[in-house]
């Protein structure tokens, strides 16, 4: 069953610079229980539409939708504050820097507290118990010591895993990971994913999992969408998409980093775009990736529409079904 | 032949505690040995805290081991007040935008070198400002330009230009793209693997990526705490590692392999 | 666009409307200490013995021959102000750029010195920072005696703390950053790195540190002049001015309220161009 379905999502904000759409008609549909990724470089816009979707964007940003349904309720008809109320029920956030995202003056016991108190409450006693029980289920071993301490005295990686646990205090049916590896360890980056994939099973969330990188994704997501200047370039199940990409931005993006694994012969060339990423205040005229783009044609002066191709949603005037064959 | 750049036992520890009576110290580098040749890379990869970055800083001559050796084409460079380590062995940054000075111009920023060895007049260094910036790829009226009109991948190879003015043998990169967009990160890579093809210019390439590593490199040396895990061929290291933690490393990065064999 | 910082801040500057405010009134009154010594009316120390507090041109009973009015001893107020602009000033500019020379010359040294030897030089600085700058001229000048001299050294000793803060901290926090190191790695030297690396990313640091110990100054040697203890009458000075014209601000406002418009019209500028130069240099906006 769907748990989340947006569609036609617009984020702009008024900038020195003029309009900036951040997030551009974007379609969007999570199941229940579902992994879906969301990759995509800096400025695509992939951050944005999480906070969108959580309701946490500033009050300088405007936010439309055609579309904003979570949990079976329309969000587009509620009041301000009852969506409000109704996200931060079903939906949780953690973001890439979990040392920042705590509050360094408040000892982790009494953060985790907090939020249980808000969304469960409780006698003290009762709530320490399911503060603890939440450290242990995020894997911290001293849970009773750890309750103590504050954020500076725990590593990235053991804070990334207080987030969670006060993530799962919301009891959410939509865990929104932004970036949540990133500013971690390798060797830490696959405890903390692993985890993510054992707390969703256990708690029945669906996790959306946002990143710049497709190893990431590879293992843990069923579906992925990416993004660039704010739209949707290419979404499609995980697998297929990995293996045989349809738009040239998917495959560059593949192909520019070299997989651990992958046999590459030394010195071979990787696979790369001209140019860099256009400010979202200067778009270029008809298709966003057009001047960076090997395949790009006549036709791409045009925007080029969100087209449907073998089960896939590609936006492409040239996609890369060709080389589906060979 | 001596080889292009060898270490022996480099180690380094700091100090942590200021107390006169109770000196604390934390090694940072517990020995680490390795042999480079011209036209080959050494990727060094360990995660925070395993010294790695301070291993650039030595090899750069930013500072001074405690212990160990460190021989440039047979010569130990720690010994010998002469040697002029900008002229030999380079750096390039992780973050282009840092490693500029936001105050001076490109042109400014890549004469530096040139100014400080004492190389050609005004015009001569003009020529070379112009011949390297095309080496890198970029065009020389952008050498009258300021760093913050640039972007990333630009500044990065701004970074590799100022690096190449006085034709080094070695160059030290540390972390040279986690800090640019995915899709930059290959035109900075397949530029550093241009330059070494025509330049027979060795790398010493720190990273954390091993799949970055793993197409970039010859040798590899794993680092953790200061020590020295393993150190050989990229391809040896990769199929058949020896220590326990080199292992634990490999299968943290093997996930997008084994997504695809599924 | 290929702005260099320069004119990028000075771009931003000039579309700050406080800050062009702030300039054409300050560039004003510099002109007006220029030049307006030879425009002035009269001798600043002439006595009119018929005319002693004639009140301005907009009063009832004013006189065109001393425009502004005259104080209690028959002096003309406009001649009087115009005179005092120019000294006001120039002592002002002196003390300061006196001060940022010596706090500059102690600031760069102490990012240099060993640290048990800065922790001194800057503990000292923090101890003569933590009194009021007003009671600490006072002190000074209790100690080596009142006068204008003696004023303005003491203003001197005052400001130069904040310039040695200012400048050990824009230094050593410049010396941490990676461009610095990189140009160690391209072989500059100690003195180069600091000349030709560190000091144009300090100069707007210190430019705007200069504005605002501009106000202080201008207020401090105000203040002493008040008190009696700079200038001394019958000196044309601001401070010295509103003193001597406090026994009659009720039936003669003007011999106030005229040397007080102009100390409150000079910080204002000051400070608005300060405000304006710091956005301007403000290292966020070099997109």
């Amino acid at each position: 069953m769907s748990l989340l379905q947006i569609e036609n999502l617009n984020v702009d904000f008024v900038t020195d610079d003029g309009l900036v759409m951040a997030v551009d008609h974007v379609k969007l549909n999570i199941n229940e229980g579902q992994v879906v990724g969301v990759i995509g470089e800096s400025g695509s816009g992939k951050s944005v539409m999480a906070l969108a979707i959580a309701g946490l964007l500033s009050p300088a940003a405007r936010m439309q939708a055609d579309l904003f349904t979570l949990d079976g309720h329309d969000l587009t008809r509620m009041s301000v504050a009852e969506r409000q109320k109704h996200i931060t029920s079903n939906i949780s956030i953690i973001f890439q820097e979990p040392t920042s995202s705590l509050n360094p003056a408040l000892t982790i016991g009494y953060q985790l507290d907090e939020t249980i108190r808000f969304h469960e409450g409780g006698t003290p006693k009762q709530r320490r118990e399911r503060a603890l029980e939440l450290l242990t289920q995020v894997g911290i071993m001293d849970a009773r010591r750890r309750y103590k301490e504050y954020p500076h005295q725990l590593s990235g990686g053991l804070n990334q895993r207080v987030m969670i646990a006060i993530a799962l205090a919301c009891q959410p049916k939509l865990l929104i990971a932004d970036e949540p590896t990133t500013a971690l360890d390798v060797t830490v980056q696959s405890q903390i994913l692993d985890l993510l994939l054992k707390v969703k099973e256990e708690h029945n969330m669906a996790l959306m999992l946002i990143t710049h990188d497709f190893s990431i994704l590879a293992e843990t997501t069923s579906k992925v969408h990416v993004m660039y200047c704010g739209e949707i370039v290419e979404s499609g199940r995980t697998y297929n998409l990995l293996s045989h990409p349809y738009h040239p931005y998917t495959k560059a993006l593949l192909d520019s980093v070299p997989h651990f694994g992958m046999r590459y012969k030394k010195g071979r060339r990787l696979f790369n775009l001209p140019g860099s990423t256009p400010p979202m205040t200067h778009l270029p005229v008809g298709c966003y990736l057009g001047p960076r783009c090997p395949y790009a044609g006549k036709k791409c002066v045009q925007h080029p529409e969100l087209r449907n191709i073998k089960g896939r949603q590609v936006r492409c005037h040239f996609p890369l079904i060709e080389e589906d064959k060979s | 032949m001596p080889s292009l750049l060898s270490a022996k036992l480099i180690r380094k520890s700091y100090k942590v505690s200021n107390n006169p009576f109770k000196q604390r110290y934390l090694e940072i580098l517990k020995g680490v040995s390795f042999t480079l040749n011209p036209g080959q890379t050494l990727a060094v990869v360990g995660e925070s805290g395993s010294g790695k970055s301070t291993l650039a800083r030595i090899l750069v001559g930013a500072e001074k081991p405690d212990s160990g050796e460190l021989l440039f084409e047979g010569n130990n460079i720690l010994k010998n007040s002469s040697f002029s380590w900008y002229q030999n062995i380079r750096m390039i940054f992780q973050n282009p935008a840092a490693s500029l000075n936001p105050r001076a111009s490109i042109r400014q920023s890549l004469e530096e070198p040139l100014i400080n060895a004492r190389i050609g007049n005004s015009q001569a260094r003009k020529d070379r400002i112009t011949e390297v910036l095309e080496l890198v790829g970029l065009r020389p009226e952008y050498a009258d330009r300021y760093p913050h009109t640039f972007s990333g991948g630009q500044r990065q190879r701004i970074a590799i230009a100022r690096a190449l003015m006085l034709n080094p043998k070695v160059i030290i990169a540390d972390e040279p793209v986690s800090a640019l967009d995915v899709s930059v990160q290959a035109q900075i890579i397949n530029l550093l693997l241009d330059l070494q093809d025509r330049l027979d210019l060795a790398y010493v390439f720190i990273s954390h990526d091993l799949g970055l590593v793993q197409h970039f490199s010859d040798k590899v040396l794993v680092m953790h705490n200061g020590e020295q895990k393993e150190y050989g061929r990229v391809g040896e290291v990769f199929s058949q590692p020896q220590s326990k933690y080199t292992i634990e490393l490999l299968n943290a990065s093997a996930s997008y392999r084994r997504a695809l064999e599924k | 666009m290929t702005l260099s910082n320069t004119k990028l801040a000075w771009h931003v500057f000039s579309h700050n409307k406080s800050a062009m405010t702030g300039s054409l009134i300050l560039l004003v009154i510099l002109l007006m200490s220029l030049v307006g010594p030879w425009f002035a009316p009269h001798d600043p120390a002439q006595q009119f013995g018929d005319k002693i507090l004639t009140p301005p041109l907009w009063y009832e009973n004013g006189d065109f021959v001393t425009p502004l009015g005259t104080d209690d001893l028959g002096r003309d107020m406009l001649s009087r102000l115009l005179h005092g602009a120019r000294l006001s000033l120039k002592l002002t500019l002196m003390v300061v750029f006196a001060a940022a020379f010596i706090g500059i010359m102690l600031g760069a040294a102490a990012a240099f010195l060993n640290s048990g030897l800065r922790a001194l030089l800057m503990r000292f600085m923090d101890l003569l920072l933590s009194l009021p700058s007003l009671l600490l001229a006072i002190a000074i000048v209790a100690i080596i005696g009142p006068g204008l001299p003696n004023a303005v050294y003491a203003v001197v000793i005052v400001l130069i703390p904040q310039f040695v803060k200012v400048t050990q901290s824009a230094i050593s926090e410049e010396l941490g950053k990676d461009y610095v190191m990189a140009a160690k790695l391209d072989g500059a030297g100690h003195l180069r790195l600091l000349l030709h690396h560190v000091w144009p990313n300090i100069v707007p640091a210190i430019i705007v540190q200069l504005t605002f110990s501009f106000s202080t100054a201008l207020l401090d040697i105000a203040a002493l002049g008040f008190l009696g203890l700079g200038a001394q009458p019958p000196m044309a000075e601001w401070g010295t001015m509103l003193s001597e014209a406090r026994a009659f601000i009720q039936f003669a406002p003007w011999t106030m309220t005229l040397p007080g418009l102009a100390i409150f019209l000079t910080v204002l500028s000051i400070n608005l161009v300060g405000d304006g130069l710091r956005d301007a240099f403000d290292p966020r906006l070099n997109r």
